[in-house]
Formats: structure tokens, C-alpha cells, sequence
């Protein structure tokens, strides 16, 4: 099956990517490592009239340290994440949630940022034109029904990607820009937790660059994630765990953040409630693992059924803290 | 849609060839240079079988656009035999049975040499790690895992002769 056709642009700059995203709108689309877009495009989910190459603009490719921030641009490959030295020994949960997407050829092409920004997916909406005439058109085809959930009032689509969670646990902020201006945003915040729209991006901003606080003494930090096939699929359940140890063995700050159980990555509020200002027992482990599978809320509509893979963040929860924990 | 002119450097080849935006590396390999090793499997980047070598590292033909990879040094399964004489990871596919009905073969070669390049001396961990991106339904692997191996060694061995590191 072919692409549909559309026009190539390649911007110079930065600047004159966002002109030709401010006239095109809706109608043309980012083009970085197209893992996604790409597929989306040959399912006939996506026909944008323009692609505009970001690789052809300069200085977005880059992974650098600032004031102890780490900044990643737009461009930076996943692998780059995933075999930087600096990456590995400061920050080893995003190596580690790096080198966890898809399989290495695609952490070759694929980007951070893309994989920050990839779509909802659904059993029913990642199909083939053909696959999916047979039903008709959903919510986040443009129709008025779920057809993973019947009777479902919205859009359920899973949040797939396997970045934010370690990202947002580490408290990331990303710079979004437009022609009109641009905006820093915790990243948490990117996300809508609508299934048809999972983006709060609108079609002229491009996120540029993401900004990651420095590790503080005492943090270490883990991520485990469920998966069909080990080598290369989506999560179908998957946890990011951030936690800082003071002097005295007590929890001072921890984030628990999920993907692939929801809408959007799935920031665990209780489990943050729970853990700060404690000793990490044996007990407590138990209870945040609880507090997880409270938070998550699966659906059946990605590879495996809904409540093993909301068991499964009971499970993926007390190891990530687990080996969190233990590198200390 | 304006077609476009592009300079594709194949196998130390330079090719001319005018292609659409929407042509992706896999269809123009196959179908205008008529370089038909590169395989097309599923076209969603999924089983690997497209993989080629650009600028040294295994990516999806299948997911690469034609206009993007202009001035990029392009290795497909053709590009591996040099003088009539076919590469170490290649011969030892071949002693080790390693192929079966060899529609992965050109993308497992290829990943097995990218790999080698980078670390001559693998584990097995790490073959089976570089390997992981393509899908071989025949082999279960363990033969795949053995020739590149193998080739490690042989090409250890090479080295030591012709002074190659």
C-alpha cells in the first residue's frame, strides 16, 4: 500500500517551520522520525496535504546540560538517550525508558519528543481502511460511537508512549513555540486525557525542546513495562518511578507516573502522598502498588484484557519501586 | 505533487533517480534501482525485514522517506559481497543454516554487520539485543544468533591476518 501523496516541505529554520505549519493547519503535519506518522498516513488516518521535514532545520538535535537541566531538543533520537554517557550515569530511568521503546532500529530513527507526542491508539482505530469500513466510524474517526466500549460516551483511545512517565516523574517542563510566541508547560500538562485529541497542541506549535531538572543527591529511579512481545511492541501497561533518598533513609520526593492504563500517562497523586517523608517498607511498597492499580484505568482496546493489564500495574509498581530503591 | 530529483548514494553508487514525496527508501530500492533484497514485509516498521543500512546504522526502508536521505551512505544486502567474495556475517549464515526461507536474511545480515562494526566482540545478550527489531518466523533465532557469532570471530580472525582491526 502506498502513502497518499502530499507536498514535502523543508524549512530552513526554525521560524519557517512555523510559518508553514501557521498556513497549513491542520492540514500539514511534523515530520521528525515519521515512526508514526508514517504508519498512521499508509492507514489512511492521517492525509495531511503538507509533511514538513523538521530534519532539515538546524540546532534541534541535541542533548546539553544547563544550570545542572538537562535540555533535549526536538530531534534528538531516542537512541541518542539511550547511549549518551552523560544520559546513562545522571539521569539512568530515561536511558532506561529509552532503550524500552519499540526495538533499536527505531530508537535510530524515532524521536523523544515524537514519542512524548504519539497519538492515542486503539484495537479499533490503528486498522487498515478496509479493516475498519467494516464498523464504521468511531468517535475518533469522526463518528458517534466507541466500538471498544459499548455504550462509551467518549473517546477511550490508550495513551501509548513509554517517555512521559519517566519523564513527568522527573518533572520535566517542555518549551512549546509558535509563530505568535512560545510557552514553557510542565509536561504533564501536554496532555488533554481525551482520547480523540490527546495533545494540548494546537496545529501551529511545535514542542522544541524538553527541559529536565537536575538529579538532586540520593534520587535513582526505574521503569517497567508490560509488552506482548518483549523485543519491540507498545506497552500495554507501564510505570516510571522517581524517588530522592536523604541522609537519614527517608523518602524526601517520589513520583509515580503510568502509561498505556488511561486516556493519558497517569501521574499516581497517592502514591507521591504516601511515599514522601517515609521509610520505604515493605508495607508501603504494597500500599503505593494499591494506589497505582486504583489510579489505572484500562480499557479493552489494546493487545491484552483490561483488568490483567490493571493487575499488572499492581506488579510493575512494587518492582519499579523495588529496584528504584535498591540503586540507591 | 511536484516530483522531485534526488541523489541516492546506494552500495558506493551514486543514482539519480525522480521520485515522489510520498516514495518511501524501500519501494525506490525495489522497484527503480531494482535492488530487490531489501524486502517488504508489513510496511509499518514492525517486522524489520526492510531494514537497510544508513550512514551505518539498521533503520526501516519502509519508514524512510526517498527525499530525506538524499546524501546518506545507503547499504542494502547488495552491497555486502566485495570482489565476488561474500562477507564473513554472510558465509556464516550460510555454514551455520542460519537461513531457512531467507526473507529475513538480508535484514538480519545487515544488523548483524552493523552491530559487528560498532562491537566486534558481542555477547550473546547483545546480538540477540541488536537482532531484536526483526522478526524471522523459521529460524527461532538460535542459528541467527550462532552465524553472527561466528562471523564475530572469523572476522577477529581476518583481522588478525590482514592487520584490520
Amino acid at each position: 500500500m502506498h502513502l497518499p501523496s502530499f507536498e514535502h516541505l523543508e524549512p530552513s529554520s526554525l521560524e519557517e517551520a512555523l510559518s508553514f505549519l501557521a498556513e497549513h493547519k491542520e492540514q500539514a503535519k511534523l515530520i521528525a522520525g515519521g515512526t508514526e506518522l508514517l504508519v498512521s498516513m499508509r492507514h489512511g488516518l492521517l492525509a495531511p496535504s503538507h509533511l514538513v521535514n523538521l530534519k532539515t532545520v538546524p540546532d534541534l538535535d541535541f542533548v546539553s546540560e544547563h544550570n545542572g537541566s538537562l535540555r533535549i531538543g526536538a530531534l534528538t533520537r531516542l537512541a541518542t538517550l539511550r547511549e549518551m554517557p552523560a544520559v546513562r550515569e545522571r539521569y539512568p530511568v530515561l536511558a532506561r525508558a529509552a532503550e524500552m521503546v519499540a526495538a533499536p532500529p527505531l530508537q535510530v530513527m524515532g524521536t523523544v519528543v515524537g514519542n512524548l507526542c504519539l497519538n492515542t491508539r486503539c484495537f479499533y482505530y490503528n486498522q487498515s481502511p478496509f479493516w475498519r469500513q467494516a464498523r464504521g466510524a468511531c468517535y475518533k474517526t469522526g463518528g458517534d460511537r466507541c466500538h471498544a466500549i459499548k455504550g462509551g460516551k467518549r473517546c477511550l483511545a490508550t495513551y501509548q508512549g513509554d517517555m512521559a512517565p519517566a519523564l513527568i516523574a522527573l518533572g520535566s517542563t517542555v518549551r512549546v513555540v509558535s509563530s505568535g510566541g512560545e510557552r514553557e508547560t510542565p509536561l504533564a500538562e501536554l496532555y488533554t486525557g481525551r482520547g480523540k485529541r490527546p495533545l494540548a497542541l494546537e496545529p501551529d506549535e511545535i514542542v522544541a525542546e524538553v527541559r529536565v531538572p537536575g538529579p538532586v543527591d540520593g534520587m535513582s529511579g526505574d521503569c517497567q513495562k508490560l509488552r506482548l512481545r518483549g523485543s519491540m511492541d507498545f506497552p500495554l501497561a507501564g510505570v516510571a518511578v522517581v524517588l530522592s533518598r536523604n541522609g537519614a533513609g527517608i523518602c524526601s520526593r517520589a513520583g509515580v507516573v503510568l502509561t498505556a492504563v488511561g486516556t493519558g500517562p497517569v501521574v499516581v497523586e497517592d502514591a507521591t502522598q504516601l511515599l514522601e517523608g517515609q521509610q520505604v517498607t515493605d508495607g508501603l511498597v504494597s500500599q503505593v502498588a494499591e494506589a497505582a492499580y486504583e489510579a489505572a484505568r484500562p480499557v479493552d482496546n489494546v493487545g491484552s484484557d483490561a483488568s490483567y493489564r490493571r493487575k499488572m500495574v499492581r506488579v510493575l509498581t512494587r518492582r519499579a519501586i523495588m529496584n528504584a530503591w535498591g540503586k540507591e | 505533487m511536484d516530483k522531485r530529483l534526488v541523489q541516492l548514494r546506494v552500495n558506493g553508487e551514486q543514482y539519480d533517480v525522480v521520485v515522489s514525496p510520498n516514495e518511501t527508501l524501500v519501494e525506490v530500492l525495489r522497484e527503480r534501482l531494482e535492488l530487490t533484497g531489501t524486502k517488504m514485509g508489513c510496511g509499518e516498521g514492525a517486522c524489520g525485514t526492510c531494514t537497510v543500512l544508513l550512514d551505518g546504522k539498521p533503520i526501516r526502508s519502509c519508514l524512510t522517506l526517498a527525499v530525506e536521505v538524499q546524501g546518506k551512505e545507503i547499504v542494502t544486502i547488495e552491497g555486502l559481497a566485495e570482489d565476488g567474495q561474500l562477507h564473513p556475517v554472510q558465509k556464516a549464515f550460510i555454514e551455520h543454516g542460519a537461513i531457512q526461507c531467507g526473507f529475513c536474511s538480508p535484514a538480519m545480515i545487515l544488523t548483524g554487520k552493523a552491530l559487528l562494526d560498532e562491537n566486534p566482540h558481542p555477547t550473546e545478550a547483545e546480538v540477540r539485543q541488536a537482532i531484536s527489531g526483526v522478526v524471522c518466523r523459521c529460524t527461532g533465532y538460535a542459528k541467527i544468533v550462532e552465524a553472527i557469532m561466528a562471523a564475530a570471530d572469523s572476522l577477529q580472525g581476518e583481522g588478525k591476518h590482514n592487520g584490520r582491526t
